[in-house]
């Protein structure tokens, strides 16, 4: 639901990485994004989409890397990758579990020529 | 001619911006002794009502200002300045979230340091202001009865990065089929260090209670 805010962050993060002086223009965003975070990749690809028209950066690609969503049981203590949003023990079913992967959102890499 | 492709390794961190302004927010908040509380909820559940009754309740002991959010109306801002208290409206401008630099054009406008709390009233909204650090030195939530016993399971994320839970309209419980027990356990499951208090803003029970909690906490936090 807030993908026009990461966006506009994502655009200024590839900015400050691009080397001012070798005319580089990005052809293509890696980004590492969690199944916790809540962004919809349609909806974040639209938003890139919007904010670079008519801009240096016009028809950049953006490749995500989702990166599954995975808790450690408080109780039993296995590790188990389960389906947002519920907070559930895959093994045991045991509410007390806390989050070890799933809330990621990196710019890993970029693709300029 | 073949352009050359260029790989230009970043792995940085799309909220680390944030971050920092939250944490630069924190550390002046804390110099300057004003209490910042990130309040947030889905809509309806009674923030606005629930502020009202909180710094009623503690007027004479602590001095608050709040920042309003709102996607475009002044409607919660002129609610509260018709208490007395000291209110600013942000147009989140169809953001369905504050962030930490939102927060500190609010804390500017408001002239924090007069205060010894600022109350955030974030967007109403259980997803998207639980990802944003806001830079407050406490989050609080409110989950009021008639939306039901379910949502901890629902919005995990949102119970989860809360200080506080206030479960409001209590006066509603003896209508409803919301159990209690169940949601202090699903809450305390996902969180076990939130501490969570029984209200209702409209009758006024329970304020009592978590107004002295936060008056203590206030006064801690003045002294450390």
């Amino acid at each position: 639901m807030h993908e026009l805010s990461i966006a506009v962050q994502i655009i200024e993060i590839v900015h400050k990485h691009l080397p001012a002086d070798q005319n580089l223009s990005v052809k293509k965003i890696r980004l590492r994004v969690g199944e916790f975070t809540a962004i919809i990749p349609e909806s974040l690809r639209l938003c890139i989409d919007t904010i670079t028209r008519e801009t240096a950066d016009a028809g950049v690609e953006l490749e995500i890397i989702e990166i599954p969503a995975q808790v450690k049981c408080r109780q039993c203590f296995s590790v188990s990758k389960i389906e947002p949003p519920y907070l559930i023990c895959a093994s045991c079913g045991s509410q007390q579990v806390d989050i070890i992967s799933g809330r990621e959102l990196l710019v890993e890499n970029i693709e300029a020529e | 001619m073949v352009d050359e492709v260029k790989l230009i390794e970043i792995k940085e961190d799309i909220q680390a911006d944030n971050r920092l302004v939250a944490e630069n927010l924190r550390q002046e908040m804390s110099r300057q002794k004003t209490f910042l509380i990130n309040l947030m909820s889905s809509p309806g559940s009674g923030k606005t009502s629930t502020i009202i009754s909180t710094v009623e309740a503690l007027k004479g002991d602590l001095s608050f200002a709040v920042i309003e959010a709102d996607i475009d109306s002044k409607l919660d801002a002129e609610k509260v300045a018709a208490r007395g208290i000291k209110a600013v409206q942000l147009k989140t401008g169809g953001f369905c979230h504050l962030d930490a630099s939102m927060v500190s054009k609010g804390l500017q406008e408001v002239d924090f340091a007069r205060f010894d709390v600022v109350i955030i009233e974030n967007v109403g909204n259980l997803v998207c202001p639980a990802e944003f650090d806001t830079g407050a030195i406490m989050n609080a939530m409110i989950l009021s009865v008639p939306e039901g016993d379910d949502k901890p399971l629902k919005y995990p994320l949102m119970f989860s990065v809360c200080d506080v839970l206030l479960i409001n309209k209590i006066d509603y419980l003896e209508f409803s089929d919301f159990d209690m027990l169940a949601v202090k356990q699903r809450v305390l499951g996902l969180n076990p260090r939130i501490r969570i208090y029984e209200i209702s803003a409209k009758t006024g029970e329970g304020i009592d209670v978590w107004a002295s909690w936060l008056k203590q906490t206030v006064d801690r936090f003045v002294r450390s």
